[in-house]
């Protein structure tokens, strides 16, 4: 019985972490951590993090690293401001939104894809190729920014971040993603109590504030793609084959290269996503954004259970760890706890959830 | 002195590795720990020697009566218990002295390391055991068997009084397996108490007093070497009769050939060797054994063959299924029909942590796998099949592969090289490490696979399993083919003079 205890909380580290630190900002706060506004408002700060997230997992389970996203969504956040202001995207409404979205995109994939490519063919350790675009990238946007920051942005661009569904389609949306959940898990209730737990509280946010907001509806195609990719794909199984053991990944016939290869674009290509999403939540490309960012993502993988060795984790782990990493700053914010109190809590933290995993690790 | 370990038990999730074990070690004996893979040797011996620390099981252990409990390894080694693993844990980079003394270095007035004593204590060590190298060298450079030595030498350094090898002539040549049991005898007689783990009937034989049998986590006896022979033994511990492990030859037509080697010679700038020149053929439905001593350069053929990136093509051609092929990937061999096992399980072949539906379907899916989305359920029924045919034992699909035992992960990378419809499969000492009963049935998967029509290229440094499957068998040494034989011909010596050359041959005469 005790050893079966172990098996829930260990295999639920992430959820328990999740629900127990939301408990305590709640009695802390006198509820106010639980108000409709504030989980739309966590949820909200959660989004970029997560987006990086989802991508750093599929790079982490390769047993790699990427340090650059910070200075990719930088860069791609300035190639979008420019070309909102200098190429009047400004004026072209939607349109043009959409299309600062792609430029930003398509620039962050261009940046990963050589990172990518570097890593693969190279065969060079990742954290040495990507520390190196991570300065390259924050350099040029420094250089195509003149160290200015730029602003402002369309409002289409700005109703990304800022328009939400309205509250009873957001409901309806939430409750038949729950019921898909039930379906899929119907041999498995347990696996269902926290994510159903999750799911309720965001019906309560949006139900009781404004709504579904547009911002994460970016974030749940971003890891429905990753989670899909990972788990249903060839290009899945690669990634996991590689990270748990190369040489046997490659005699079993993985096409190593090219799966390294898309990994690091992918990542690029959601850093790119996660730039212009910063825009239009700031409505202004800043070349010092993003920075640091690439911990957060790294952090939020590694608590959500992803390994650094490499041939395990899972996209849903991450993006609990992303909610735990803007639970932690949202709570900490309402208490009224000095940013610079904030960041040593913030490392102790990551360091405490991860020894609490390894050492849980070591018993089995 | 007398170590008694009394009623052992330990459980691991959902699996009773040991079940109330009792054993008995005597100084000035050496115990021979007998049972299949998954009998609980390694468990057992994991507890005595403190990997699995104190609490973690029940039981008792003591030392002339008095109780003991180990909390780590190094615990245990200070109370004279030392383990020398079948995979060993050295500091590749560090120098033979280093390695000898780690953690112990000894230290000069100012406090640093006296680099002068540590060599000499070193190579008194070293000439105890008799291991052929200096206290300098790096101990990366030394061949396994002397990096074996120099293990006993560290465990003989610290006051060991109990030593545990846990098959330590898996990766010797002969010259080398004698050299280590000269020692364990000399050993012996300055009253050392061994624990000797071995598949191998002649060496457990030649070295061991008395013998403990264990089987599916239970002491099933013990008894004086002199009280049993092989097949008795090999009884006791499958808990039934065998004849004989190896199963009849069943009588099959050879088709066309299949892959055809002609003057090809190659090489592999990592490892040193040129291959070569070498012809052979091999036909639809036969068994192609390729036996030699290690350092032969089998593996490497057999690795430049199917798409080694680092093997460069010299000369000649390989023609596979009637066309010239030159595969740059292992991707490229396994899409046209060849498939691989690699001789090292735990290095290149299974993705440890992963499923077994994972494992066994990898190659298929990163082959041939066009569709955007993986059909879960076909694929694991496709894993069920294929591991049921290979008789595999496991409690779930979903497991992960690092949990089974060596016989039982072999047969799903077996399962991995079946799955792609390969026309000849190359299996690499396939048999290496595991216990007989496994060893028995993977002979029958490789019979099996030669009747459907599959062509089996085997290596093996096992003469008698080579000359029990092969129809016939090619033998190398230093990368050349020095003679095939058709199975009449064979015979132990027949084979073992083509391994070692004409040279020895000369000399025998």
């Amino acid at each position: 019985m005790k050893s079966k205890m172990g098996t829930f909380a260990q295999k639920n580290g992430a959820w328990i972490g999740l629900f127990g630190l939301s408990f305590i900002f709640l009695i802390l706060t006198h509820g106010e951590f639980g108000s409709a506004r504030n989980l739309t408002n966590l949820l909200l700060q959660a989004t970029i993090n997560g987006i990086l997230a989802a991508g750093m997992t599929l790079v982490i389970i390769t047993s790699g690293i990427d340090l650059s996203v910070g200075s990719l969504v930088a860069i791609t956040g300035i190639v979008a401001g420019i070309a909102q202001l200098n190429w009047h995207f400004i004026d072209l409404g939607y349109t043009g939104a959409w299309l600062s979205v792609g430029v930003a995109v398509l620039v962050g994939l261009a940046c990963g894809a050589i990172s990518g490519l570097l890593t693969a063919l190279l065969g060079v350790n990742p954290f040495i190729i990507t520390l190196g675009m991570m300065v390259i990238a924050r350099g040029g946007a420094m250089i195509l920014s003149g160290g200015a920051t730029l602003s402002p942005m369309s409002d289409q661009l700005g109703k990304f971040s800022d328009s939400y569904l309205p509250r009873v389609p957001s409901l309806a949306l939430v409750l038949l993603f729950l019921l898909c959940l039930i379906w899929v898990n119907r041999k498995q209730w347990q696996n269902l109590i926290f994510p159903a737990l999750l799911l309720a509280a965001f019906a309560y946010a949006f139900y009781g504030y404004r709504g579904l907001p547009v911002f994460v509806v970016f974030l749940v195609v971003v890891a429905a793609l990753s989670s899909f990719w990972l788990n249903s794909t060839v290009f899945g199984r690669s990634i996991y084959a590689i990270g748990s053991n190369q040489r046997a990944a490659y005699w079993a016939g993985v096409r190593i290269k090219r799966t390294l290869f898309w990994v690091y674009t992918i990542m690029g290509a959601f850093a790119g996503l996660a730039g212009v999403l910063l825009c239009s939540r700031l409505n202004s490309a800043d070349p010092n954004a993003g920075n640091l960012f690439e911990l957060d993502a790294i952090a939020a993988a590694v608590i959500g259970g992803t390994s650094l060795r490499g041939g395990s984790g899972t996209v849903t782990g991450s993006l609990i760890g992303a909610l735990i990493m803007a639970a932690l700053n949202n709570g900490m914010d309402l208490l009224g706890i000095s940013s610079f109190y904030q960041m040593v809590l913030k490392g102790v933290i990551i360091i405490v959830a991860v020894a609490l995993d390894s050492s849980q690790r070591q018993k089995i | 002195m007398i170590v008694e370990l009394k009623g052992v038990t330990k459980l691991f999730p959902g699996v009773k590795a040991l079940d109330n074990v009792d054993l008995t070690i005597r100084s000035g004996e050496i115990l021979g720990l007998i049972g299949e893979n998954g009998a609980g040797k390694s468990t057992l011996m994991k507890i005595l020697s403190g990997v699995y620390a104190n609490g973690t099981y029940e039981g008792q252990i003591t030392i002339d009566g008095t109780p003991v409990a180990f909390s780590s390894p190094s615990d245990a080694e200070s109370h004279g218990v030392a383990i020398i693993h079948q995979e060993l844990s050295t500091f590749p980079d560090l120098t033979v002295a280093e390695n000898l003394f780690v953690g112990h270095w000894p230290k000069a007035a100012s406090g640093m390391v006296d680099w002068q004593r540590l060599n000499q204590m070193a190579q008194t060590w070293l000439d105890t055991v008799g291991a052929p190298c200096r206290a300098d060298e790096k101990i990366g450079d030394l061949s396994i068997g002397t990096q074996q030595l120099i293990e006993i030498a560290k465990a003989l350094s610290r006051q060991s009084k109990v030593l545990i090898l846990d098959e330590p002539t898996s990766s010797l040549t002969p010259t080398e397996s004698a050299k280590l049991f000269q020692l364990l005898r000399d050993l012996r007689l300055q009253g050392k108490a061994m624990v000797y783990i071995s598949h191998k009937m002649e060496e457990i034989f030649a070295l061991c007093d008395r013998l403990t049998v264990l089987r599916d986590g239970q002491t099933v006896c013990s008894f004086m070497t002199t009280e049993t022979n092989p097949d008795g033994l090999i009884e006791h511990m499958v808990g039934r009769a065998i004849q004989n492990i190896y199963p009849p030859a069943p009588k099959r037509k050879f088709g066309n050939p299949i892959l055809e080697l002609n003057e090809y010679r190659a090489r592999l700038p990592e490892r040193a060797i040129v291959l070569g020149p070498l012809s052979f053929q091999i036909r639809a439905g036969e068994i192609f054994g390729i036996g030699g001593l290690l350092g032969a350069g089998r593996t490497e053929l057999v690795k430049a063959i199917f798409g080694d990136e680092t093997a460069e093509q010299l000369g000649g051609e390989v023609r596979f299924l009637d066309e010239v092929v030159k595969f740059l990937t292992p991707q490229a061999a396994l899409r046209r029909g060849l498939s691989y096992v690699s001789e090292d399980r735990k290095g290149e072949s299974i993705l440890p942590e992963r499923s077994l539906i994972e494992n066994a379907g990898i190659s298929r899916l990163a082959v041939f796998f066009r569709g955007l989305r993986i059909n879960h359920t076909g694929e694991t029924e496709r894993a069920r099949t294929r591991l049921g045919e290979l008789s595999t034992k496991h409690s779930s699909l979903d497991q992960s592969i690092s949990q089974l035992s060596g016989g039982n992960q072999q047969k799903v990378i077996i399962a991995r090289a079946m799955d792609t419809d390969a026309k000849l499969i190359i299996l690499d000492e396939p048999t290496r490490g595991i216990d007989v009963k496994a060893k028995s049935e993977i002979y029958e998967i490789i019979f099996q696979l030669a009747t459907q029509g599959r062509s089996i290229l085997m290596i093996s440094s096992d003469l008698p399993e080579l000359m029990a499957l092969s129809d016939r068998i090619a033998m190398m040494r230093e990368g050349q083919l020095m003679g095939i034989l058709a199975r009449e011909q064979f015979s132990q010596v027949a084979l073992m003079q083509l391994a070692v050359g004409n040279a020895r041959k000369e000399a025998m005469a």
